[in-house]
């Protein structure tokens, strides 16, 4: 899956923001340390907020952090 | 053709609970209101109305349509709202889904709520396996996927999952519980399609939000559509039952499944 790589910042300035009516950026970190947005928070992004430009964003494949075992507390 | 509804055996017309929600979220579209309606009135003449928390039809085409909880309408964190986070799309049809990598939805729920003597849980939809690549049967339940719960910070666990015994029989798609059974501090049962298995384990944290669409803040979400949660409490095993049987009915009259 393609995602779009943001700055480590960004991402937390971003965290929590409503991108549209009812819903916010959710910025999430690879394993390889890098923060992004997926395609639909870019895509869906309604509201007028000068957050970050998104056509200087480098899109990247998305590897996630392997987790053994989602039940362990 | 006109389309023909029946609103549950004791309604000549849709239940004011039902009329109170869709009014609230802005939903208009006949065929889904007859369907909601319809739904609701199932739940009122099973008697199982009233052992619902939480119901989210997942019926609105936006974030602003879709976050009411059907039992308590109104637009606040007590009473349930839900609200959204990452990448989530719409549809009344398809469900509510996340893009696999961001998107979640938190219920506010706190399974402080569910009493360890009474009979509680969750049942979810899943309209689709997506293709995310999550094994149901690998992670044990599905729904531990879905009725997450986040501890302040970064930790992030179970609220009613914890199962660590797989579930036999069970595939990515269909009507999915895990419940605590009445009187039982320890037992959950997972109902699948009706299915009962029993003998599985898990654990509470009373002080954890329950979260849908996303297993942690880092890297675990999934991107299997949802057509409707039911959170409950005090409920007997035969209306567990029941739950999930008029929600795979929902979801069979919305075109769903």
């Amino acid at each position: 899956m393609i995602v779009y790589k943001i700055s480590k910042s960004i991402a937390e300035n971003i965290r929590g923001i409503e991108y549209a009516e009812g819903i916010t950026f959710n910025p999430i970190e690879d394993i390889n340390s890098n923060w992004f947005v997926s395609e639909i928070q870019l895509k869906n992004w309604t509201k007028n907020l000068d957050l970050f430009d998104v056509e200087d964003l480098e899109s990247i494949e998305y590897e996630p952090i392997p987790i053994e075992n989602p039940f362990i507390a | 053709m006109a389309v023909i509804i029946t609103y549950g055996s004791s309604f000549a017309s849709c239940p004011i609970q039902a009329i109170t929600y869709l009014n609230n979220q802005g939903i208009s579209d006949t065929f889904i209101r007859g369907n909601v309606c319809k739904m609701v009135g199932n739940h009122i003449d099973a008697g199982t109305y009233p052992t619902l928390d939480v119901l989210y039809p997942d019926v609105g085409t936006s974030a602003l349509t879709n976050h009411l909880n059907l039992i308590n309408p109104i637009n606040t964190d007590g009473a349930f709202r839900r609200t959204f986070g990452g990448g989530v799309t719409f549809d009344p049809i398809l469900g509510t889904k996340g893009d696999g990598t961001t998107g979640f939805y938190d219920t506010k729920y706190n399974t402080s709520n569910m009493t360890l003597a009474s009979g509680g849980g969750m049942i979810i939809s899943i309209l689709d396996e997506g293709s995310d690549g999550i094994d149901v049967q690998a992670y044990g339940s599905l729904v531990g996927l879905y009725l997450l719960s986040k501890f302040g910070g970064s930790v992030y666990s179970g609220a009613l999952n914890g199962v660590d015994t797989p579930i036999s029989n069970s595939t990515s798609k269909g009507i999915y519980g895990v419940v605590r059974e009445p009187g039982n501090s320890t037992q959950i049962t997972t109902y699948i399609k009706g299915v009962t298995c029993n003998s599985l384990k898990s654990y509470q944290n009373p002080n954890s939000k329950i979260w849908g669409m996303s297993r942690d803040g880092t890297s675990f979400f999934t991107n299997k559509p949802q057509g409707g949660l039911c959170i409950f409490k005090n409920a007997t095993v035969a209306q567990m039952n029941t739950i999930a049987s008029i929600m795979n009915q929902f979801n069979i009259d919305m075109g769903r499944i």
